[in-house]
């Protein structure tokens, strides 16, 4: 088989790294692949990447092939005009030497005696914010480089800005989404607080009040903001700053709202299957749930007993919530479909809420007590 | 050696929002509860835990000043032997294990309905840990 030439060995190293800065996200890894890959394609045995580090005043070798360990990570190197790496960053273009020992403008580094270096070539990496270091070849050899050779060089020094440059976007990206985050999570603490002040206010209100219909009305109200504080409480423990689990809020408030199951008096019963939702759907239904659950504890149990049930169904992008009792239930007027108690307020917001996430509201019949079903489909997010 | 309060209903309150240590401090004294007041730092709770020692402290943990709730709540519990409720927004695990040490009665998360606030309260008052 013919060997390759030398423009399609650099147009293939150009090619193999391309497709591997791709899947390769480690930097240091894809500098290791950048020497691999300008060694290879100018048949030298050294190449190493350079960084320049302005604090210090050098340049410190970041990656680089056929270096003794030790070296990569650890030597450094001068960044003046004594150097080639130094000119190269300085005048912002490739340095050649093909033969250093009678090459008058630099001085050779220990490392470049170690290793007898006779002929370089840099080039260097340079980004839009300034100078990331210099790309460099060295052999032992004293040979010349093509201006073809060079421009390989300098077009994989170009490549590789652009991949740093890539990673930094994306870098400053993740770090502006993660302070988005902590602002999100930050504006959600401070409603669920001034919803917190609210319910305060109402019940600092209703303390104040003699008549004991207007306290109690005012204590629902209380109530429903509470229903709505809840949901940004678990919002804000949630690991998705976005969605938290329905069947969890409805049991939160549920057992809010009934107190600590205890013999003798009213029971939650819950079969919830898990359910991620938005606040945009969480809180209507919690303030569905917060209506009817109340109306039961109201109404349905006059001698304090019984059981509430509350179920949860997630089926594709369906959710189907089942609120029952099992208390006394409610007399249907003739021709009737639904609940027959006087159309309070309550019931009001439950049939508006349940219109306000697309939902269908039924009240299936019981054999004992009262049903309530409501299914909707969950909007994308 | 704490100088521990034994009035079991002398209750302070940690909070700095100023309309829900009202609204708490009214539930807790409707109810029979003595509230020495209400603190809306740490260094004002130590302040006012000095001249009063309170049994129970209901402590906000995210409050302004140098000392956080949890921190608080160690100072007063270390110096009076205060049990300690704790009251936040905040109740994510890395701080219910900050919290663990001082073994508080409870820690709720807000919203926190009155029913449950006085229930808490009620059961800590009575607490057998704190009675001795």
């Amino acid at each position: 088989m013919e060997a390759a030439s030398p423009t399609l060995r650099h147009l293939q190293a150009v090619a193999e790294f391309g497709q591997y800065a791709l899947r390769e996200t480690d930097l240091d890894a894809l500098l290791h692949e950048a020497c691999s890959q300008v060694a290879k394609g100018l048949g030298v045995p050294y190449a190493k990447v350079l960084e320049y580090r302005a604090a210090e005043g050098d340049f410190l070798i970041r990656a680089g092939v056929g270096w003794r360990p030790g070296v990569v990570g650890s030597v450094r190197a001068p960044a003046n005009r004594d150097h080639a790496p130094g000119l190269a960053m300085l005048t912002r273009q490739p340095v050649v030497s093909g033969d250093l020992a009678a090459d008058p403008r630099f001085n050779p580094t220990d490392l470049f005696r170690e290793y007898a270096v006779a002929a370089l070539v840099n080039a260097p990496i340079l980004l839009d914010t300034g100078v990331f270091g210099v790309l460099e070849v060295v052999t032992p050899e004293r040979r010349p480089f093509s201006t073809p050779e060079v421009t390989f060089l300098q077009n994989f020094a170009n490549l590789i800005a652009t991949v740093i440059h890539r990673r930094r976007s994306e870098e400053s990206l993740k770090a502006a989404l993660a302070e988005r985050e902590i602002l999100l999570r930050e504006l959600q603490h401070r409603v669920k607080n001034n919803l917190y002040v609210v319910t305060s206010l109402l019940g600092l209100q209703a303390n104040r009040i003699g008549d004991s219909a207007a306290r109690g009305a005012l204590e629902e109200v209380q109530h429903r903001v509470h229903a709505i504080g809840l949901a940004y409480g678990l919002l804000q423990n949630s690991q998705d700053i976005s969605h938290f689990d329905l069947g969890g809020y409805l049991e939160a408030l549920c057992r809010t709202l009934i107190g600590d199951d205890k013999e003798g008096g009213v029971t939650l019963a819950l079969d919830c299957e898990p359910a991620q939702v938005t606040l945009q759907i969480g809180v209507p239904l919690g303030l569905i749930v917060n209506e009817l659950v109340s109306n039961s504890l109201k109404h349905a149990f006059p001698e304090g007993r019984g059981t509430i049930f509350l179920k949860v169904r997630r089926d594709a992008d369906q959710i189907s919530l089942e609120i029952a009792d099992d208390g006394k239930g409610m007399a249907r007027p003739a021709g009737a479909g639904g609940p027959s108690r006087p159309r309070s307020l309550g019931l009001k917001l439950v049939e508006a809420l349940a219109l306000q996430v697309q939902g269908i509201l039924t009240h299936p019949p019981a054999e004992r007590g009262v049903r309530h079903h409501l299914i909707f489909t969950v909007p994308n997010d | 050696m704490t100088d521990q309060c034994d009035t079991p209903k002398r209750i302070l309150i940690v909070e700095d929002e100023a309309l829900v240590a009202l609204y708490t401090r009214e539930l807790l004294e409707d109810a029979g509860y003595e509230v020495i007041g209400i603190a809306p730092t740490g260094e004002a709770a130590l302040s006012m835990a000095s001249v009063a020692p309170p049994y129970l402290a209901l402590v906000d943990i995210r409050i302004p000043g140098g000392m956080d709730g949890i921190a608080t709540a160690g100072e007063l519990r270390a110096r009076h032997g205060t049990g300690i409720v704790f009251i936040s927004g905040t109740l994510d695990p890395p701080t219910l294990e900050r919290t663990r040490p001082l073994a508080p009665h409870a820690c709720l998360q807000k919203p926190v309905r009155p029913e449950d606030l006085l229930a808490t309260v009620t059961r800590a008052v009575g607490s057998p840990s704190l009675a001795a």
